[in-house]
């Protein structure tokens, strides 16, 4: 269905903007380069790079120093770290003395808006941006970009003791999006509660959504790996939502709350599949997972949403694995691997 | 009038909820099945047409011939029915029967009759649905059932709609009707059946046990109203019936004589209201309570205007919307404050009394919860300050809540609660307006209340209301502490008392679903708990049988203490791999309880009763014995000597091989194990002593031995063999072997003289005592003897191991001093050996499984070492698919194995010399290459490690304070800053996937100060430091 075109050492491809870019280290310096423009910053300053309206922005965390860039040219720096942005704003993290906040900043990169002694970001959106304060991550804090109010969304997360006395606590593992004014999360125990997101009241839940398939123990995951490896893709438009965890696909029919096993792909073929990472595209699902159980992620491929059936997959080489699914745009597909190459392969022609 | 034979079947409570067929339509004739069921009615008619008002009877069995109708008459104590269950029905019936204008006679029936059915959504819960839903499966072809399954299931069906119904009519003969001589005939059936629910995708059924409740009307005036029966049934307590069953039939009966008697005009007029009120936020905008209106829409005659001029707290506001007199009643209770006492004036008196009168029930209610199921409650000694501590724990918002269920109810479960209040409950300084119970004091007095009120608080409706306030603190209790709730369970079924236990018993299943425990415990716990109910439905009654029998009166410690036997041992087998590693290592595959054994002793028959009975995979029985935790008696002697007479003299004749091993079983309990009146061979009998901590210390009292004198033994041996033997080694073996216990060994199974002489040859020097470790011969003689498990291993493999291992035997001096940590930390050969066989057992043919025996052969002790770990660690272990795997291609970086998809490392490391010396080394590149692609990794740290340490601290270390000393030394690897910052950089690439190392700490973390400040630091809640379990 796709064959290799190009193998790009240090690249990153962009869905949004379609391009690809390169980040190469070289001593202590980051060169960037995309289009035809030749960025160069520190390392110590290179950190989370994206593109925002006119500008490429490189952020990083440990420096805590934000580089905005038009085009090739230098526009400003900040202090603090940028990873949450939506069309409209973006979301700054400073941390002075003791005080951590979040920041929204308008187009011309000034602060708007100030939630003090809050950190975690969980979601953003045209609508809202979702926040938690400080070490308190029961609680979401869900802003109105319309309204300029806050509503406060108490998750419910319960303690359990196993037989030998181990304590266990829950935990949000995913704020799965906005459906109509809902806000979806899902958290341990594949449990899914939808809040209002005007009152911050719960709606309804389930309480085990992956039920068909959660007696099997390779569905007992740790919570460690949790959100790596279910993590729901919501389809608004459609009212559904998709999870591809471990050998089976689950769908989630949000008018009628349930979720429900649409496939499960080790009964029907010779190969197993272990799916690991997972992308939503509107007629396919990329992904990256195992044939083996245990193994590293070092296949990808595509599956066809109407059959539902493996269309493509790639291997990787002894040693390498594939961070993510794979991305596609028109007719290309693009995966990363963990030596940072970027793969890219061009659709068939029927 | 309608004189037609008018086929109506009214379904009125659904307890599974779809109907089932009543016969077997195949194995009985229908003529038979007409004729019987006619000849009965018709024998009833003719017979209470002469009889005595209060002697009339109107229940009868259909389909069964009279006799049985009149055996069952004659015996109403049938065990299906409580005592004078159908006696007592049939006073009701008498009582409907004398009104003019209805005839009823009940039918039951009782056929264990089987019927398939696809696994069915929850809301298809009619007859009718479930035919459209098969119906719909067929026409969408559907993919998860055979056509053949489906078509047979709607053929099932079909039997039950049609073709009884047919029979129904065949029965109700005109002629039979006007017999009955009255104007209506209402003939309600509850009818039993075992249906055979079909998997998804496969050939299995599993068989659910099914009661249906159904209406037949073969005459009636003018139309039932359903709608209006069905309000009746909703607000009318049965009159007798200790099960959901009985109690649901009885309030039927009591609910056609209320239709048949009350005017019904009134309801019609409530109906009306439910058309008033329909687009109205009280029935639109609070789902929970629409629910009750429409139950009985007659509460919405409570309905009227809220005042303006009331203060506004937030259960106002609700109130207010609600606009609800019942709601507003019982907030008047507590409310007087807010809302003024002229308002609660202003309500109807009577409201209100019915109110308080619920809103007590309920606080009582809610104290016999938490007195049982509270667990701080439950640890108070003190009965009196018990049932004060359950009376202060009084939920006060679940107070309101559930008053407003039980208010516009009637059932029996409040008229039980309202009488233990009257008769045996005292309050003293309760301030009700507040419900506030500070300085309140309570005297309970069961005796006086009835133990049914237990019964209807626990029990009544447990699958009903999921979310009831018993519920909730059981399952609250089961997931802080499970053995407690085990306790607790058993304290109520005791108090409870034996009239309403068996009651109790038949709701096991609905409290199990009704909790759901699944959604919300560890797989263990459920285990657990399901097991403990078995063992106490299973085995409860002949538990309690014995103690009685041995210590002459009831004796709780004593019974708890053989039912947590019983438990381990139900794990065990519902595990299905439950190896009980107590000298004879077998898969158990029953037990039983107080089974009566005949010894024969000096020509005389001896019984005894052996407390727990287990059969073993070979066909044999264990006998345990679980000594009374409050006797005192610890060791085996002392157990042999203070024990029964008859106890005493069986066991010592065992012992001294002067009887033998084959007792014949007798009695009820023996013919639960389909053994009475058989001859069953015992392998051997065990003594079990519980500790503190709850687990058992296990000892072998005595195995299937022979004879007491060492020559008759030596020549017995000798005699026996089936390799000659020459002289110096036959001397050798007698010089090695003069204990009469231990020869007694050698005689039962010569063939461990092979044993002997296997070892001696392959370890000809320095280790000279192995050779007299006759458990480890009796391993090495049973596991040679099995050529399948020697080919698994290998046959030099297996020399090997035994050849090199470097495991001290058990009579064997001490390791010296000088020896290297791992040579002191390895088990005893048979140990490792009995590891080793299940291991295999379980494990052999998975990729790398020949590396594991590998390394157990290494002559290194370190590779020894890990290697036995990892065969104990895993010798039960389901789920692992790989050893030495390679997770990443065909390159060396190897996991030691896979379970259930977990890449995981054993660690059989010394605790001083290397656990507590991780903080200096480097960071290890599995270890990030886990932690960057977020792949479920363990270390599993040897347990074994900690209790052998020389050192005090680290060997009287629980698992617990063991995974929090390797946390710790972790966390000295991790917060050495260039450690953090590695480990940082190369999760997040730098920083530039951040949101990676969010999505694997969960904590919103972005950069390497929180990760030290809120990750690393925090070694309680901290997902980094999860992948370390000890074992």
């Amino acid at each position: 269905m796709f064959v290799k075109k190009q193998e790009k050492k240090g690249g990153r491809y962009n869905s949004e903007r379609d391009i690809i870019y390169t980040v190469k280290f070289l001593n202590d310096k980051a060169h960037i380069d995309f289009e035809d423009y030749k960025i160069e910053i520190e390392k110590k300053e290179f950190g989370i790079p994206f593109f925002w309206e006119q500008y490429f922005i490189v952020s990083n965390p440990n420096s805590k120093k934000v580089n905005i860039f038009s085009g090739a040219n230098f526009v400003k720096n900040l202090s603090g770290f940028i990873n949450r942005v939506n069309k409209e704003y973006l979301i700054l993290s400073k941390k002075v003395g003791s005080n951590r906040s979040l920041n929204i900043l308008n187009e011309d990169f000034n602060i708007i808006e100030t939630f003090d002694n809050s950190w975690a970001q969980w979601f953003i959106n045209a609508d809202v941006f979702i926040f938690s304060e400080y070490r308190n991550l029961n609680t979401l804090k869900v802003y109105s970009f319309r309204t300029k109010s806050i509503v406060e969304i108490t998750v419910p997360l319960e303690e359990w003791s196993s037989l030998d006395g181990e304590k266990n606590k829950n935990r949000i593992y995913q704020t799965i999006g906005q459906w109509k004014n809902e806000l979806l999360v899902f958290i341990g125990k594949f449990k899914l509660i939808s809040f209002d997101l005007e009152t911050g009241k719960e709606l309804w839940r389930l309480d085990d959504f992956l039920k068909e398939k959660s007696s099997n123990p390779i569905f007992d995951l740790p919570s460690r790996n949790m959100s790596g490896s279910v993590k729901w893709h919501l389809s608004a438009s459609e009212n559904k939502g998709y999870l591809l965890v471990q050998n089976c696909l689950f769908e989630l029919d949000l008018n009628t709350k349930k979720s429900q096993l649409i496939k499960d792909y080790n009964e029907s073929t010779e190969q197993e599949w272990y799916f690991k990472n997972s992308r939503l595209y509107d007629d396919c699902l990329t992904f990256s997972g195992a044939n083996v159980l245990g193994k590293f992620p070092m296949v990808a491929g595509v599956i066809d949403r109407n059959t539902k059936e493996i269309l493509w997959t790639i291997k990787c080489e002894p040693g390498i694995y594939f961070e993510e699914a794979p991305q596609i745009k028109d007719n290309k597909l693009y995966i990363l691997d963990s030596s940072q190459t970027l793969r890219i392969f061009e659709r068939e022609l029927p | 009038m309608k004189n037609t034979l008018l086929l109506l079947f009214v379904t009125l409570i659904i307890r599974v909820s779809y109907g089932s067929s009543l016969l077997k339509i195949e194995e009985v004739s229908n003529t038979s099945f007409i004729e019987n069921t006619k000849d009965q009615i018709e024998y009833l008619i003719k017979e209470n047409s002469n009889k005595k008002q209060d002697e009339k009877w109107y229940i009868y069995l259909v389909g069964q011939p009279v006799d049985t109708l009149k055996y069952y008459i004659d015996k109403t104590t049938k065990e299906h029915f409580s005592t004078s269950y159908l006696k007592n029905l049939n006073d009701d019936l008498i009582k409907i029967n004398a009104l003019n204008n209805v005839a009823v006679y009940v039918a039951f029936t009782d056929y264990e009759n089987k019927i398939l059915t696809p696994i069915l959504p929850e809301d298809v819960n009619t007859l009718n649905e479930a035919e459209i839903y098969i119906n719909s499966l067929i026409n969408t072809k559907s993919k998860d059932y055979t056509p053949n399954e489906l078509v047979e299931s709607k053929k099932h069906f079909n039997t039950f709609s049609k073709e009884f119904q047919d029979l129904i009519k065949q029965v109700f003969t005109e002629d039979l009707i006007s017999k009955m001589g009255k104007p209506n005939i209402v003939l309600p059936f509850s009818s039993y059946s075992i249906r055979q629910v079909i998997q998804l995708n496969t050939v299995e059924y599993i068989e659910k046990e099914f009661f249906t409740y159904t209406f037949y009307t073969p005459k009636l005036d003018e139309a039932i109203d359903k709608e209006a029966l069905k309000n009746i049934y909703v607000t009318t307590a049965p009159n007798v019936g200790l099960s959901e069953e009985e109690q649901i039939i009885s309030r039927s009966i009591a609910s056609i004589y209320r239709y048949f008697t009350e005017d019904i005009t009134d309801y019609l007029r409530c109906r009306d209201l439910l058309v008033k009120y329909q687009n109205e936020a009280i029935l639109n905008d609070f789902p929970e309570f629409a629910t009750r209106p429409e139950a009985n829409p007659c509460i919405l005659n409570y309905v009227v205007p809220w005042g303006e001029d009331k203060e506004k707290s937030e259960w106002m506001s609700i109130t207010e919307d609600l606009i609800n007199i019942p709601l507003y009643a019982v907030m008047a209770i507590p409310l007087t404050s807010v809302a003024g006492v002229a308002t609660v004036e202003e309500l109807s008196r009577k409201q209100i009394e019915k109110a308080c009168k619920a809103a007590a029930i309920e606080v009582f209610s809610q104290t016999l919860v938490n007195y049982w199921f509270e667990e701080s409650v439950y640890s108070e000694i003190d009965s009196k300050m018990r049932w004060e501590k359950a009376l202060l724990a009084v939920n006060k918002p679940e107070v309101f809540k559930e008053t407003l269920k039980q208010f516009t109810e009637i059932s029996t479960r409040n008229e039980v609660v309202f009488a233990c209040l009257n008769k045996g409950v005292a309050y003293k300084n309760v301030d009700w307006e507040n419900l506030d119970f500070e300085k309140a004091s309570i005297s309970f007095s069961l005796k006086d209340c009835g133990n049914n009120v237990l019964n209807y608080v626990f029990f009544e409706k447990i699958g009903g209301d999921a979310a009831s306030y018993a519920l909730k603190k059981m399952l609250t209790l089961i997931k802080s502490n499970p053995r407690t709730f085990v306790k607790v369970w058993r304290e109520l079924l005791e108090d409870i008392g034996p009239d309403f236990r068996s009651a109790a018993r038949v709701h096991t299943t609905d409290i199990l679903k009704a909790i759901n425990l699944k959604a919300d415990i560890d797989v263990a716990v459920e285990k657990y708990i399901k097991s403990s109910f078995h063992v106490e439905d299973a085995l409860d009654d002949a538990i309690k049988a014995y103690v009685k029998e041995v210590n002459g009166t009831a004796n709780n410690l004593f019974e708890n203490a053989i039912k947590d036997a019983a438990i381990e041992t139900d794990l065990a087998i519902y595990e299905a791999h439950g190896v009980m590693m107590n000298g004879v290592g077998r898969k158990i595959l029953k037990q039983g309880a107080n089974v009566s054994l005949n010894f024969k002793v000096s020509g005389r028959e001896v019984k005894i009763y052996a407390t727990l009975l287990e059969r073993l995979d070979d066909d044999s029985y264990r006998i345990v014995f679980v000594n009374q935790p409050s006797s005192g008696y610890g060791t085996v002697a002392e157990f042999i000597n203070n024990t029964t007479k008859n106890r005493n003299v069986v066991l010592k004749a065992l012992i001294d091989g002067e009887i033998s091993f084959y007792p014949t079983a007798k009695g009820v309990n023996a013919g639960k194990l389909e053994i009475d009146g058989k001859e069953i061979e015992i392998a051997e009998i065990e003594l079990r002593t519980q500790r503190s901590d709850g687990a058992f210390k296990k000892e072998t009292i005595v195995s299937k031995r022979i004879s007491n004198d060492v020559d008759g033994i030596y020549a017995n041996i000798k005699k026996n063999l089936e390799n000659p033997i020459d002289e110096a080694q036959w001397q050798k073996f007698k010089k090695d072997f003069h204990d009469v216990d231990e020869l007694s060994r050698f005689a039962q199974e010569p063939g461990l003289v092979d044993s002997w002489r296997y070892i001696g040859e392959l370890k000809p020097s320095g280790t000279s005592k192995l050779t007299q470790d006759v458990d480890f011969l009796q391993v090495v003689y049973r596991q040679r003897g099995n050529p399948d498990l020697i080919n698994k291993i290998g046959s030099d493999k297996y020399d090997d191991i035994i050849k090199n291992y470097s495991g001290q035997c058990k009579g064997c001096d001490a390791p010296a001093s000088s020896a290297s940590e791992a040579v002191k930390h390895l088990p005893p050969h048979d140990e490792m050996l009995e590891s080793l066989e299940a291991f295999t057992t379980k494990h052999h043919g998975k990729d790398g499984f020949d590396k594991v025996i590998n390394y157990l052969k290494s002559t290194d002790p370190r590779k020894q070492k890990g290697a036995e770990f990892v065969t104990n660690a895993l010798k039960r272990q389901d789920g692992v698919t790989a050893f030495e795997f390679k997770y990443l291609g065909d390159l060396d970086n190897t996991a030691d194995f896979v379970l259930n998809g977990k890449n995981i490392d054993g660690k059989s490391w010394s605790v001083a010399s290397s656990i507590d010396n991780i903080g200096n080394w480097n960071l290890s590149g599995q270890l990030k290459d886990y932690f960057k692609s977020d792949q479920v990794f363990e270390q599993w740290f040897d347990y074994s490690r900690f209790q052998k340490s020389a050192n005090e601290t680290y060997s009287s270390m629980s698992k617990t304070d063991a995974v929090e000393h390797i946390k710790k030394q972790y966390q000295k690897l991790f917060e050495k800053e260039r450690n953090a910052q590695e480990l940082f950089d190369y999760i997040t690439d730098n920083g530039e996937n951040i949101d990676k190392f969010e999505a694997i700490f969960g904590e919103n973390i972005s950069n390497v100060d929180d990760f030290i400040d809120d990750v690393i630091s925090d070694l309680s809640n901290s997902d980094l430091y999860g992948f370390i379990k000890v074992k």
